[in-house]
């Protein structure tokens, strides 16, 4: 085993790879607190890239109820158990949450997957931990749709303070997900024959279908689920991030890069997806005004799903300010707090920054923001709120304006003149 | 003895669920066999040698072999058969046997045919597989009976779909424990079975009480077991007046005995709306529930939402 940095975890780990980096890494932030599980994002995906036989069963991107529902069925809690398992007691986060980009939330004590894999395992199989889910698990995508949590050992009713503000005692939420084209990828390491590759140009991971002989060690060692096996071509298939709207050439972009099909679709807006310029030493390099870089290592209110299985995933999320703090702790690690706390009190510029979702389906690589009039001052929460009608303006790879944005939201007000115009 | 068509999707499943606990040698000429035929271009010839190749490496793993021996086991009724198919089972509930007619007139006449439905993991563990297959069987062997004197179709209750679904589901509990009693006196149960069966019948026929300690002894212990005599236990107590919810009229498994305990603003609620019922009827689960959602001390506190 190598040793490599982990940046999320802010400790060197074991990989079965020596580091290499990309240039550019693909990432996105997806915003919980908006989700509506109208699932636009998972039939978006199934529709371009899913649809044919031998994949009936696959959803690169999906949606799932929090915390019972899961596609395949149980995959956080049946990872987050063979880790504890491996480690008991011992998958804890200590140290000091860093102000640079490496350690941002401690130090993570534990085990990654790597690591488990190697203490615990027969050496044929030791690089990763993982397990091979069951025909059942794979077969119900959308399993525990909407099912709340109650009250801890009483069935069958209501909690009856369960909508207690700031936490609540009933709640569920939902959780997007795709493959987080990780920079240390599990499917990578476990792949006996190399068929799995992480571009340079872009850090997005992809499967040569020519290369793969269905061993599905990507299968059982993805701790997310995404690598899924399809039986008619005998081959392991995953997201592919729609490299060509990524780069730009697909027919639809015109030569200028787009976000995927599952970001464009979201009509919650809770989507951003964007390329970040990576350090040599695999951090995220300074970059003051890419919208991800500031969600997530400025503001940080964006998070990544699991760091403690230690691919380093590069899809975050801005946590549910709704749910139970021990779970989302558990989920997206010890920044929770603090990312809940800058969310739900905005400074001034993220709230300039949140309104960049979903007003174009290209790739935002830098912003600006041009001061506007105070338009609203209160109180929220106990705290003095002003709002700013800022002007936010998104740039693309070329550097020329893709859109810009107010954070006051222009109001339509229909005509009388025709019953249905806007 | 009878020729058993494996389902292909299953025979490659359990072998690449089976490879990982192969000795290594054994396992490594596998892959290597099998990686060979990804280089086959034309994906019709490719798709020939992968069936080939799971039928050679499904003997040489002994699945067969499994299957054959306990399916033989019942060679009494095998002749009786058109054929036997073992397709492939998603989920452990649908994992099972069940006689379907041929499609063919030709094939009619030579008897039904046997499908077993089996999750790819369970052709793996034999133990577990002796176990499912030898009580499924079982019931293909009460089928092809004469004795017997199976039929498809249960007896029509008056009740509407959720009396029709009571009915099955208690055939079904009487049937599994006749079978069960049978297969342990032949030296193949346990007392984990016994016990899981008895609790079973006894959720199925809570309305017994306990006399369904021993009804449930009686059709354990039961050797020539009819379709006739099953039916008619299972229907007995869908027809007895406590098994219909006198508010609601719904058939039920059994009434609330929470009714002892009603609150009297919720049993005076029930009266107004139904003026002939009396708390000494009882009432089922589900109109108690909705009553006491509704008029109960309780209801103050959560039908705020």
């Amino acid at each position: 085993m190598a040793t490599v940095k982990n940046w999320q975890l802010g400790r060197d780990m074991e990989y079965p790879y020596d580091a290499r980096y990309p240039s550019r890494q693909f990432a996105f932030v997806f915003n919980i607190n908006r989700c509506i599980a109208c699932q636009s994002c998972t039939m978006a995906c199934k529709s371009t890239w899913t649809f044919n036989k031998g994949q009936e069963h696959m959803w690169w991107a999906n949606v799932e109820t929090k915390p019972y529902g899961g596609y395949p069925k149980w995959w956080d809690a049946k990872i987050l158990e063979r880790l504890e398992d491996a480690n008991p007691g011992g998958q804890v986060w200590g140290g000091t949450p860093a102000d640079g980009r490496f350690g941002p939330y401690g130090k993570f004590d534990g085990q990654t997957i790597f690591e488990a894999g190697a203490k615990t395992l027969t050496p044929d199989s030791a690089r990763v931990l993982g397990y091979l889910p069951t025909d059942e698990e794979w077969n119900a995508p959308n399993i525990y749709e909407d099912n709340p949590v109650g009250k801890k050992g009483v069935r069958n009713k209501l909690d009856e303070t369960g909508e207690q503000l700031p936490v609540h005692n009933t709640w569920f939420f939902y959780l997007a997900r795709i493959c987080n084209h990780c920079s240390y990828p599990a499917c990578l390491a476990a792949c006996p024959r190399k068929a799995i590759y992480k571009r340079p140009e872009d850090g997005i991971v992809l499967l040569d279908q020519s290369e793969c002989r269905g061993y599905r060690k990507c299968v059982e060692a993805c701790p997310y689920k995404k690598s899924m096996y399809r039986g008619n071509t005998r081959t392991s298939e995953k997201c592919i991030a729609c490299y060509p709207r990524v780069e730009g050439t697909d027919p639809e972009s015109e030569g200028i890069p787009m976000e995927t099909r599952c970001m464009s679709a979201c009509i919650g807006q809770i989507r951003m997806q964007g390329l970040v310029n990576v350090a040599e030493d695999g951090t995220w390099a300074e970059d003051r005004h890419h919208p991800l870089y500031y969600l997530v290592h400025v503001a940080k209110v964006a998070l990544p799903l699991y760091p403690q299985f230690g691919t380093q995933p590069n899809g975050y999320y801005i946590p549910p300010r709704w749910v139970s703090r021990p779970y989302l702790r558990q989920m997206f690690g010890p920044g929770v707090d603090k990312a809940i706390e800058n969310y739900v009190n905005p400074s001034r510029e993220l709230l300039a920054v949140l309104q960049l979702f979903r007003r174009s389906n290209r790739i935002i690589f830098k912003y600006d923001i041009k001061e506007g009039p105070k338009i609203y001052e209160g109180m929220l929460h106990g705290r003095k709120v002003e709002l700013y009608n800022d002007t936010v303006i998104a740039f693309g790879k070329d550097g020329r304006e893709l859109f810009r944005t107010t954070v006051e939201e222009p109001v339509h007000v229909r005509s009388n003149a025709h019953a249905n115009s806007i | 003895m009878i020729a058993l068509a494996i389902a292909p999707d299953l025979m490659e499943e359990a072998l690449l669920l089976a490879e990982p606990g192969a000795e290594r040698d054994r396992a490594a000429a596998f892959r290597r066999e099998r990686n060979a035929i990804y280089d086959l271009r034309d994906p019709e010839a490719r798709d020939a040698q992968f069936h080939a190749f799971n039928l050679r490496w499904f003997a040489r793993f002994g699945l067969q072999t499994r299957v054959e021996e306990i399916v033989n086991e019942r060679a009494g009724f095998t002749t009786r058969l058109c054929g036997a198919r073992i397709v492939r089972a998603i989920t452990r509930a649908e994992e099972g046997a069940d006689l379907v007619d041929p499609a063919s007139r030709a094939q009619k006449t030579a008897g039904p045919l046997l499908v077993l439905r089996l999750r790819p993991q369970s052709l793996l563990d034999r133990g577990a597989l002796q176990a499912l297959l030898r009580h499924e069987l079982m019931h293909v062997a009460d089928m092809l009976d004469p004795a017997f004197g199976y039929e498809r179709a249960l007896p029509a209750s008056d009740g509407g779909p959720s009396a029709d679904n009571l009915l099955r589901d208690r055939y079904r509990v009487v049937w599994d424990a006749t079978i069960d009693g049978r297969l342990d006196r032949a030296g193949y149960g346990s007392p984990a079975v016994r016990d899981a069966r008895a609790r079973e019948f006894g959720a199925a026929f809570a309305m017994l009480g306990e006399a369904g300690r021993t009804s449930f002894d009686a059709w354990w212990n039961e050797d020539r077991p009819t379709h006739a005599a099953m039916a008619a236990f299972a229907a007995g107590p869908v027809h007895a007046a406590a098994s219909r919810c006198p508010v609601c009229r719904f058939p039920v498994a059994s009434l609330d005995d929470r009714v002892r305990a009603i609150e009297p603003p919720v049993a005076a609620a029930i009266r107004e709306e139904n003026p002939s019922w009396r708390s000494e009827q009882g009432l089922c689960s589900q109109c108690l529930d909705l009553y006491e959602a509704r008029y109960g001390t309780a209801s103050d506190r959560v039908c705020h939402y």
